[in-house]
């Protein structure tokens, strides 16, 4: 490995000492102030280093990692989730919270590396590794309060529930390297495809489905996200599925021409079921937590449709749309759990999630309540935020290969997905039923909400700032 | 030119400062929002004298899309209705509101910027983004200052014109598309897609896609059912605003997309477009006659007066476009001027039954009086505006659809009775109700309208001129098809 390879892999190398200091600090003098600034402070000159070198063509770092502009965009993505998390966890904790700091924040880091490994990985064990370190980071996160019994049952379903599907991506790489010989994802998938390699690339990506949750490997979402607390949610929603998708995608692209037929049929099935099963099953749900986990569901939905399309022909729109997409997904789903984070406690048995508890958020707190209902209308795909332009893009392509059953399933999906976020804006701006007790001062964290909802807002009245360059930032066409 | 742009900016941030406004000095928000309504009303005057004008910026190269505006004498038109309409909502809900004054006038002034976006938009992206956003603050004055029924009317209101936006949606995309594949270069720019020829089959299902979100708008039946809801369920300002222009806008977007860009699947689809146009016409007008509720009365009255429309608008012919466009300034003043009324007998006696009204002749002879004036337009009397409207619209269908035309002919006696049998239970009979007449603020806004009214009704040329480059364009594509 020479220095330019080090050089290249410094965001992780940061991420990672970082992750060595905490354990020390956490060893000698436990503060929780202090442990959340030193993550805070990583993630952050992660985020700069990763800037200061943002790669234009893709360089191999030894045999396991790649570096390479569409795997840097969304390492970009997945710091803004860490960094998110990490300044919502401060007021969501509290002062005196009965759990300790430290081990989250901790976790945390081990996370994000996990998901910046995974988007830089080339090779399966790379893959493994970085997939297995951030979903068992994450489980512990996901039970942090060991005193709420839903968080614990939510945690353990989602132990199990992975470990089979980790065991299903595993058992499907075997195979491949069965029949290719070859573990370098790009080598794998060159060689002529037998049946048992196409089987194995099925059981891959059903691997992968499964922590996307897409339709039929969706069961076990609405319980966690409903069991966890709401930060460890947000994570769960917005760091693992970029990251994953990341691959999925990566994978989606190197399938060999004779099977691409099969896969666009089970691609678009999947899709299509998603869509319109996360989309009806959140309808009657009262509440959010669960509502969201539906929701996130339809909108994996909506992004898969451009994987079905990365198999058909113009690869520069489909990679533009699919960023753009989740880009919009992530700012959404960041905004609204931080309104949620920012009303519930992390000591309480329960976070505020009910629709009944948040009726009359906009007169008791009208700047928060209007974050959420911008977010809401983003995930609903109205314009001049930032979900339209990713609907727009999506809607394109699916337009252009006349896709016309996706197009049909993504319309039914929007229309019955107005109905429940018009459900929830319409719970915010009723008469007011009892008061919501807010975080107090945590003027950093509602900074930042407010940076990312102004972002939201930028991005879908000028579309351009980003989209245009889009194009360059991913270096493709 | 730039300061076309302002008449989308400046009432967002008149919007923003009448809140600002009310949240210091309770009452100044009516104020601000009134005096930079008419400062804007004048304004866009002055725009008007100076001619057509346009504006284009880049704004989305990826996809070409550009925020491009056109001010022509059609958009003239709507633009200064619009805002005269907007004055007339603030005007009847002076002292109708009474929770969140400030966040009320906001939504009102973000609702007219919208509008007013949405006809001056000459691009289809930003055409679409408009029509979805005007619907966000009208969704809001429904639902928190409506009343008893109000969220499910804004839920059902804000889906039904949403879902349809949708398939319209897919239509601009698929046409820019059409247009990349054609010249090879996306465009989403009206003018550029006219020149596009098109295959018979894609033609029919891009104009299907455009007309289904028009006719939800418009509204016809029969995709007519959110329409009683919202009307009656909205604060006046928001009935006032909603019959007066909303309605209007699915006319618009027929005017100016459906028509030129599709003449060939237009002319193929007129016979059901005029025949759903026919039934609507019958459907609202029977409908009213059954209604005990004043606002819905008018509201279905509204369906069958944009049935006219629709009716004149696919006949394609030169003097039904002439009482299309009539049609649409009459009846956006005249339902406005019904709607407010229903407010201001609401405001007196907290019910809209007519039941429960009855014999207001004897205690309320202006407003009386009044509600006569504007139920006579409503049925179209003639010397007012919705009589040369109707009448050319007739005479014009009649040459191409006689059939459908006579039918139609029919319904103008059920809207006499309908008329009359409003006016009727509300202000004649035994008296039911003691009611405060008008008073002054009332009586100086019922007359303006009177006077529009009326003012139209004798000189119907000033609209026809200013809107007959539009039309005189829709005939110019006409005769190339149907020599």
């Amino acid at each position: 490995m020479s220095i330019q390879e080090l050089w290249l892999l410094l965001p992780v190398l940061i991420v990672s000492a970082g992750i060595l200091v905490l354990m020390l600090q956490a060893a000698w003098q436990r503060n929780n102030m202090f442990a959340q600034a030193l993550t805070l402070l990583t993630l952050v000159l992660a985020l700069v280093a990763l800037i200061r070198q943002y790669p234009t063509d893709s360089t191999a770092i030894t045999l396991l990692f790649e570096y390479e502009p569409i795997g840097a965009f969304f390492s970009l993505m997945l710091l803004m989730v860490g960094i998110s998390v990490a300044l919502l966890q401060g007021p969501y904790m509290g002062k005196n919270s009965r759990e300790v700091a430290e081990e989250f924040y901790m976790l945390l880091l081990l996370s994000c590396l996990g998901a910046l490994f995974l988007v830089m990985s080339r090779h399966v064990a790379a893959v493994i590794l970085s997939i297995e370190l951030m979903s068992l980071s994450m489980l512990a996160m996901l039970a942090y309060n060991r005193e709420r019994k839903l968080a614990l049952e939510g945690a353990m379903k989602y132990l199990l529930l992975s470990g089979a599907a980790t065991s299903v991506l595993l058992m499907g790489f075997a195979l491949l390297y069965a029949t290719s010989g070859q573990l370098l994802l790009v080598d794998m998938l060159q060689s002529p495809m037998s049946l048992a390699a196409k089987g194995g690339f099925v059981l891959v990506l059903a691997g992968l489905a499964f922590k996307l949750s897409l339709v039929p490997l969706h069961f076990w979402t609405p319980d966690v996200y409903q069991g966890a607390p709401v930060n460890s949610t947000l994570l769960l929603t917005s760091l693992s599925k970029a990251a994953v998708f990341a691959l999925f995608i990566k994978l989606v692209l190197l399938v060999p021409p004779e099977f691409e037929a099969d896969m666009v049929r089970m691609l678009s099935w999947m899709a299509i079921a998603s869509m319109l099963l996360g989309n009806w099953l959140a309808l009657q749900q009262r509440s959010l937590k669960r509502l969201m986990a539906y929701s996130a569901i339809a909108h994996m939905g909506y992004v898969l449709v451009a994987g079905v399309i990365a198999m058909g022909i113009d690869h520069s729109l489909v990679l533009e749309g699919a960023s753009y997409y989740l880009l919009a997904y992530l700012v959404a789903s960041i905004l609204i759990f931080a309104v949620l984070t920012l009303v519930s406690k992390l000591d309480d048995q329960q976070d505020l999630d009910d629709l009944s508890q948040l009726q009359g958020l906009f007169w008791q707190h009208p700047w928060l309540a209007s974050v959420m209902t911008l977010a809401f209308l983003s995930l609903a795909g109205m314009p001049i935020t930032i979900g339209f332009i990713g609907k727009f893009y999506l809607l394109t392509l699916a337009i252009k290969l006349s896709a016309w059953w996706l197009v049909a399933a993504m319309l039914i999906g929007s229309a019955v997905g107005l109905y429940y976020y018009l459900r929830v804006i319409f719970t915010l701006f009723s008469p007011i039923q009892g008061a919501i007790s807010l975080a107090p001062r945590a003027y950093l964290s509602k900074l930042w909400i407010g940076i990312i909802a102004a972002g939201l807002l930028l991005l879908g009245i000028l579309p351009g700032l980003l989209g245009d360059e889009l194009r360059s930032i991913l270096a493709i066409g | 030119m730039v300061a076309l742009s302002f008449l989308i900016w400046l009432p967002l941030l008149c919007g923003a400062l009448a809140w600002f406004a009310e949240k210091k000095v309770q009452g100044s928000g009516n104020w601000v929002t009134l005096v930079s309504l008419t400062a804007i009303l004048l304004f866009s005057l002055y725009l008007g004298v100076l001619g057509t004008s346009s504006l284009s910026w880049d704004w989305f190269a990826r996809f070409n899309i550009h925020f491009a505006l056109l001010y022509d004498g059609l958009a003239l038109l709507l633009v200064v209705m619009t805002l005269a309409l907007a004055i007339l909502a603030v005007a009847v809900s002076w002292r109708e509101i009474e929770q969140q004054r400030g966040f009320f006038h906001f939504n009102l002034m973000f609702s007219v910027a919208g509008i007013i976006g949405v006809f001056l938009a000459a691009d289809l992206f930003l055409f679409f983004l408009f029509w979805e956003v005007m619907l966000l603050p009208m969704t809001a004055l429904i639902l928190i200052w409506g009343h008893e029924n109000r969220r499910y009317a804004a839920i059902k209101f804000f889906i039904f014109t949403q879902a349809s936006s949708l398939l319209m949606l897919v239509a601009i995309i698929a046409l820019a598309l059409q247009h990349q594949s054609q010249t090879g270069q996306l465009s989403f720019n009206i003018v550029q897609l006219q020149g596009l020829s098109l295959s018979s089959n894609l033609e029919f299902w891009l104009m299907l896609g455009f007309f289904i979100a028009f006719a939800v708008k418009l509204p016809m039946v029969p995709l007519h059912s959110w329409l009683p809801d919202a009307h009656t369920q909205a604060p006046t300002a928001g009935s006032v605003l909603l019959a007066g222009i909303l309605l209007k806008t699915g006319a618009y977007g027929l005017i100016r997309i459906v028509l030129p860009l599709f003449p060939q699947a237009t002319m193929d689809f007129a016979p059901v477009a005029v025949s759903l146009g026919v039934i609507s016409i019958i459907y609202g007008a029977l409908m009213a006659y059954s209604q005990t509720d004043f606002k819905r009365l008018v509201a279905y009255s509204s369906i069958s007066h944009m049935g006219f429309v629709l009716l004149a608008l696919f006949s394609w012919h030169e003097v039904a476009l002439q009482g299309a466009i009539l049609t649409i300034v009459a009846h956006g003043i005249s339902s406005a001027a019904l709607f407010s009324m229903a407010g201001i007998i609401q405001h007196r006696i907290h019910s809209r039954e007519l039941a429960n009204m009855g014999g207001m002749w004897a205690s309320a002879p202006k407003m009386a009086t009044f509600t006569l004036i504007f139920v006579m337009a409503g049925i179209g009397m003639p010397g007012m505006a919705n009589f040369n409207g109707e009448l050319l619209i007739l005479l014009g269908s009649y040459q191409v659809f006689p059939v459908q035309t006579i039918i139609a002919a029919l319904a103008i006696i059920g809207s006499a009775v309908y008329g009359l049998h409003l006016f009727q239970r509300a202000f004649q009979g035994p008296a039911n109700t003691e009611v405060a007449d008008l008073h002054m603020r009332e009586v100086v806004y019922t007359s303006l309208l009177v006077v529009a009214l009326l003012y139209f009704g004798l000189q119907p040329h000033l609209v026809l001129d200013l809107s007959s480059d539009s039309l005189s364009e829709l005939l110019n594509i006409a005769q190339e098809l149907r020599p």
